[in-house]
């Protein structure tokens, strides 16, 4: 017997490569095999053999119809523990797991004798005990003998590690980039888990939760079924499920591997594999800017793989770029809120230097315009006006002290001094000032401040500001009802509880309610002024006695501001503990508390005084025109009043809404309007002038106490002809009225020119048909040379357009009359119908178009040329506007003749029907109506001089109009 | 031959004396009310000339003279009106139609006389 190691010596020379397959090779009996002895070998055979076996890259041969496979030592790793039963054995049963893969392509070589090139190509081995993911670049050619292909030859190389890596490396810098811009930390957790989904050949599952507060709640999920998944995981509640043991891992910070996977088989992927992993970790994503976990992540790993050091160290990168990706987007989150913080801090300080200039600029007016009067007259000043200057100058201290208030509080300058204090009676005292602004709005006033157990230790000051603050609320926006104050112990505290029936506050506003610079937008109430300091100022002077305030409110039905102090010194700093001290606190500041109060008491009594106030102020003026002043400041209503009221007729009203009411009652010549005002403001003002066919051409001026540019800007854009800035003079002010009224009456002039070309056009078209009518026949006439019947034919029509253009002109002169303010002229009698409509119908009604029905002794009392005209008018427009036939109908209805004419025309249109009567109405201009519009208008007048009237009866297909007169006798 | 005229006007008492003028001068005149029936009358007819008022029913005397005008009619066109605006004076020279008022009525035979001729 001669071994294959030996026959391949035999024909290749020395074989002397050694090592485990050379032995194998030696030592098979190759006689038992389809081989047969290796003796017998084919050349090529022995050839391929010898050149595989001094390799030391894998290689090895199929040969023969089995395709037996003979290798070399450095394929044996790729057998696994297929070796060494392997060598020899066909490649069939040694690749049974893959032979889908290569039995196609060693067919190609075998029977096509054509090469092949495969490039990390899956190969799914059982080599190591279970299913594994492999991959391979090989090359298969073929092995050529004397009766053609015998075999194929392999140099083939496992690239496993390689694709592996490579596939793990483009995993991790996916992730990195996903979440570069992610803003939030949720968003972060998504887009990582979405990046990761890309690689399910090593992450087959991947479940991420948020940690936050002991609750971790699943953030992102891939592969996994999210049904089988708890979505918020209780951690400090052992009872809750927990498969994944999330609370042992936030607990311990420690990673958990988990082979046990019994309880969780039903949650487990089975993609992309076909099968369940055999291991899931259950990662801390720690946060790096405290120690923390910031979440945790369960990862199911491959079957197919085995758990090595590299899997290992891919798992433990994906956890920190996950770390890392959450940590940045929670640090861009923060920024994003601090800049957003930033930008409406900005946002609200603009918005305070608007509101505090606009509070400055009213009660700026009120005082420079008198004073400039006076200065400019040399005229002593009234105590009125001297009372209203004084008024406004406290109000404007008490700006100028909440705003150092304000700002001592902002810088952390307030230097309280905590005494104790009967608060009973300093809060009893402080109400006080209020009773009468209180009052004098019709409302309610409660104070119950029972003598507290023991004195309270607080700045008398601020707590002064803390109760007028909430008071002055109060009344702002309590229109009915009451206000209720209350203080009483509690335990070891005291509550201040300050109750109203006001307009109350939308729970959307609530939060930001202490917020600086807060304001409730067109909230309602008495007045729309405020700084949206006051409340947080009440806040922070609270906060500073160690207390807190709370408010409830319902809209519509009011609010309770709750203020808690301690009792006791424990809260407070010793440094800023003093001796008791009776006085303090100042009359001025609470005067202007109560100044500022009793200019918003607007009361519609309070109006209706002013008004006659004004009508006093104005009589005898030289008052041709009306204005409409609206402001929600009693003082500055007043003094606009003032300053007008010597050149118009003025009326005021309190806000926007009244204003409408009083523009609907009666239409002024111009509006002069303030921009801020509770409920509806000037702008709201504007565009309901502006989108009402009857307010739209009243001229609206604004007073505006903002910048002149924006003034211009927002005022103009809303629809305001004009405005004015304050503070103005009272030159300027009444110059720019003037100025409006002016321009509006040279609109109305122009307008009333163009109406007049327009009738004018109109007469001279009813005039014409008629006039040409009488020339023609008079032409016709003159020339002679016609047919008795002609000639009579001509006169008749002469003589019939003769009797219309009289008609027309017999209109025009009465509307001559009405217009001069006199009576039209009838004279009544009993006239008979019959023959009075027979005569008007043969002067008129050419073609005889009309049918009659007019009751024999129907008698009317009535002037029978009026009638005659007013038939003529209704008769020719029914002949004009249809093209059918007229019917004129007659007959006794009760006390009254009712004489109706009705045409088959097209009727008129809604519009048209209510302004039939107008006069120079002449209808929709689309439909070609001509003439002066005056018949209708002329003829209703003219029934009604008789003691009868003149309807529009209907006007669906057709006209239908009712002449009613008197009857002479009662009804048979 | 006499010269044909086609006068339109919804007054019957115009048609009347313009009819009788123009039948003094020699034409044979046919009488339309409204526009369509001038449009009707002048697809089977040549008129010499054709009298238009300008306000009538369905068609406007401007219309009707611009539908004559699509559909090829090329002899003297009259619009005969109270009023016309600047705008409805441009059109009717645009379709090379004159224009008279209604208080000129004597005139009209002259003027259409003068047309017809002129144009041979």
């Amino acid at each position: 017997m001669t071994s294959g190691a030996e026959a391949i010596d035999g024909t290749t020379g020395q074989l002397d490569a050694g090592g485990e397959t050379d032995r194998l090779l030696r030592s098979v009996d190759w006689s038992t095999t389809p081989l047969g002895p290796a003796d017998g070998w084919p050349q090529s055979l022995r050839t391929a053999v010898g050149i595989i076996l001094r390799s030391r890259f894998p290689m090895f041969v199929f040969w023969g119809p089995e395709l037996r496979q003979l290798y070399n030592d450095a394929y044996v790793p790729v057998l696994g523990s297929k070796h060494p039963r392997s060598y020899g054995a066909p490649a069939r049963e040694i690749w049974a797991e893959i032979w889908d893969v290569l039995g196609p392509l060693v067919e190609a070589v075998m029977e096509r004798g054509e090469a092949t090139w495969s490039q990390d190509q899956l190969l799914v081995m059982d080599r190591h005990g279970f299913a594994e993911e492999t991959y391979f670049t090989f090359s298969y050619s073929p092995i050529e003998d004397a009766s053609g292909v015998g075999g194929v030859f392999c140099a083939c190389t496992e690239t496993t590690d390689q694709v592996l890596a490579a596939r793990r490396i483009r995993t991790v810098r996916d992730l990195a980039e996903r979440t570069r811009a992610a803003r939030s930390v949720c968003g972060a957790a998504e887009q990582a888990v979405a990046a990761l989904a890309s690689c399910p050949e090593d992450l087959p599952g991947v479940a991420l939760y948020l940690v936050e507060d002991q609750v971790a709640t699943r953030t992102a999920v891939t592969g996994f079924d999210p049904d089988t998944l708890a979505g918020t995981v209780r951690l400090d509640d052992p009872t809750v499920p927990d498969v994944w043991r999330l609370a042992d891992v936030v607990a311990t910070g420690r990673e958990q591997v988990r082979r046990d996977l019994d309880e969780a088989a039903g949650t487990l992927p089975t993609a992309p594999w076909g099968e369940p992993p055999r291991e899931v970790r259950v990662l801390p994503i720690p946060d790096p800017t405290s120690d923390a976990v910031a979440a945790t992540m369960v990862i199911a790993l491959s079957a197919r793989r085995l758990v090595d050091d590299e899997y290992d160290a891919f798992v433990h990168l994906v956890r920190d770029n996950v770390a890392k990706a959450i940590a940045d987007a929670r640090a861009r989150q923060r920024e994003q809120e601090r800049l957003d913080a930033l930008a409406e801090l900005n946002r609200a300080k603009s918005e305070l230097l608007s509101n505090v200039s606009h509070e400055f600029r009213t009660p700026l007016t009120l005082m420079l315009g008198p004073l400039e009067d006076a200065l400019r007259t040399e005229a002593p000043v009234p105590v009125p006006v001297a009372g209203r200057v004084h008024r406004n100058a406290v109000r404007l201290l008490k700006l100028v002290n909440s705003l150092l208030d304000y700002s001592r509080m902002e810088a952390g300058r307030l230097q309280p001094s905590f005494r104790p204090t009967d608060l009973a009676t300093l809060t009893e005292e402080l109400a006080s000032v209020f009773r009468s602004a209180v009052e004098a709005a019709g409302l309610r006033y409660e104070v119950g401040c029972a003598p507290l157990s023991g004195p309270v230790h607080v700045d008398r000051d601020l707590w002064e500001k803390v109760v007028l603050n909430l008071l002055s609320n109060a009344l702002k926006f309590t229109e009915d009802g009451g206000i209720r104050v209350e203080l009483r112990d509690d335990d070891d505290h005291v509550v201040l509880e300050v109750g109203d029936t006001g307009v109350g506050i939308a729970p959307e506003h609530l939060p930001h309610l202490f917020d600086r610079f807060y304001r409730v937008e067109n909230a309602g109430g008495r007045s729309h002024e405020g700084s949206g300091i006051g409340l947080a100022l009440v806040q922070e002077l609270v906060a500073l006695h160690g207390g807190t305030v709370e408010v409830d409110s319902r809209p519509g039905d009011g609010t309770t501001f709750r203020v808690r102090i301690p009792v006791g010194t424990r809260h407070l700093p010793a440094d800023r503990l003093a001796p008791p001290r009776d006085r303090g606190g100042s009359a001025v500041i609470r005067r202007a508390y109560v100044a500022e109060a009793t200019s918003w008491l607007t009361s519609q009594d309070v109006v209706t005084a002013e008004m006659q106030a004004i009508d006093r102020l104005a009589d005898g003026g030289a008052l041709d025109a009306e204005v409409l002043v609206v402001d929600d400041n009693a003082d500055m209503r007043r003094y606009l009043a003032e300053l007008l009221s010597p050149y118009w007729r003025v009326r005021v009203a309190a806000d926007g809404d009244h204003a409408l009411e009083a523009l609907r009652e009666r239409v002024p010549d111009l509006v002069l309007s303030d921009v801020m005002m509770p409920r509806r403001d000037g702008f709201g003002l504007v565009e309901a002038i502006r989108s009402d066919p009857e307010l739209r051409q009243v001229p609206v001026l604004m007073l505006s106490a903002r910048a002149a540019e924006e003034a211009a800007a927002d005022g103009l854009a809303a629809g305001a002809d004009d405005y004015i800035t304050k503070p103005f003079t009272a030159g300027q002010l009444v110059a720019r009225v003037r100025a409006n009224l002016e321009l509006s009456r040279m609109r109305g002039t122009v307008a009333a020119e163009r109406s007049r070309g327009e009738l004018l056009a109109g007469i001279s078209h009813d005039l014409q048909t008629p006039l040409a009518v009488v020339l023609g026949a008079l032409d016709q006439l003159r020339a002679g040379g016609l047919a008795a019947d002609d000639r009579r034919l001509l006169l008749d029509r002469a003589i019939a357009r003769g009797q219309h253009l009289r008609l027309l002109v017999q209109q025009f002169l009465d509307h001559a009359t009405v217009q001069s303010g006199e009576p039209l002229l009838v004279k009544v009698a009993e006239v008979t119908l019959a023959p009075l409509v027979h005569g008007v119908l043969s002067a008129i009604d050419q073609r005889g178009r009309t049918d009659v029905a007019v009751a024999d002794g129907l008698v009317a009392l009535a002037d029978g040329d009026r009638v005659s005209q007013i038939l003529a008018c209704l008769v020719g427009n029914g002949l004009r506007y249809s093209d059918g036939r007229v019917r004129i109908t007659a007959e006794q209805v009760d006390h009254r003749v009712r004489v109706r004419v009705d045409d088959d025309g097209d009727g008129l249109l809604p519009a048209e029907q209510a302004r039939v009567f107008e006069r120079f109405y002449r209808g929709d201009a689309a439909r070609g109506t001509t003439g002066a519009g005056l018949g209708l208008y002329v003829s209703r007048l003219l029934a009604e001089a008789q003691g009868g009237a003149l309807e529009l009866a209907g006007s669906d297909g057709g006209c239908r109009f009712d002449l009613l007169l008197p009857a002479a006798r009662p009804a048979a | 031959m006499s010269r044909t005229l086609l006068v339109a006007d919804d007054e019957a008492d115009l048609r009347l004396a313009v009819r009788m003028s123009f039948r003094r001068a020699g034409f044979a005149v046919t009488e339309a009310e409204n526009g369509l029936q001038v449009l009707d009358a002048a697809a089977t007819t040549r008129f010499d000339a054709i009298v238009l008022d300008e306000r009538m029913p369905n068609l406007s005397g401007l219309e009707t003279a611009a539908r004559l005008r699509d559909d090829g009619y090329d002899g003297p066109l009259l619009i005969f009106s109270g009023y016309l605006d600047a705008e409805a004076r441009r059109r009717a020279a645009e379709l090379d139609a004159h224009t008279l008022p209604k208080v000129d009525v004597m005139r009209i035979v002259d003027l259409v006389v003068e047309l017809v001729d002129g144009t041979g």
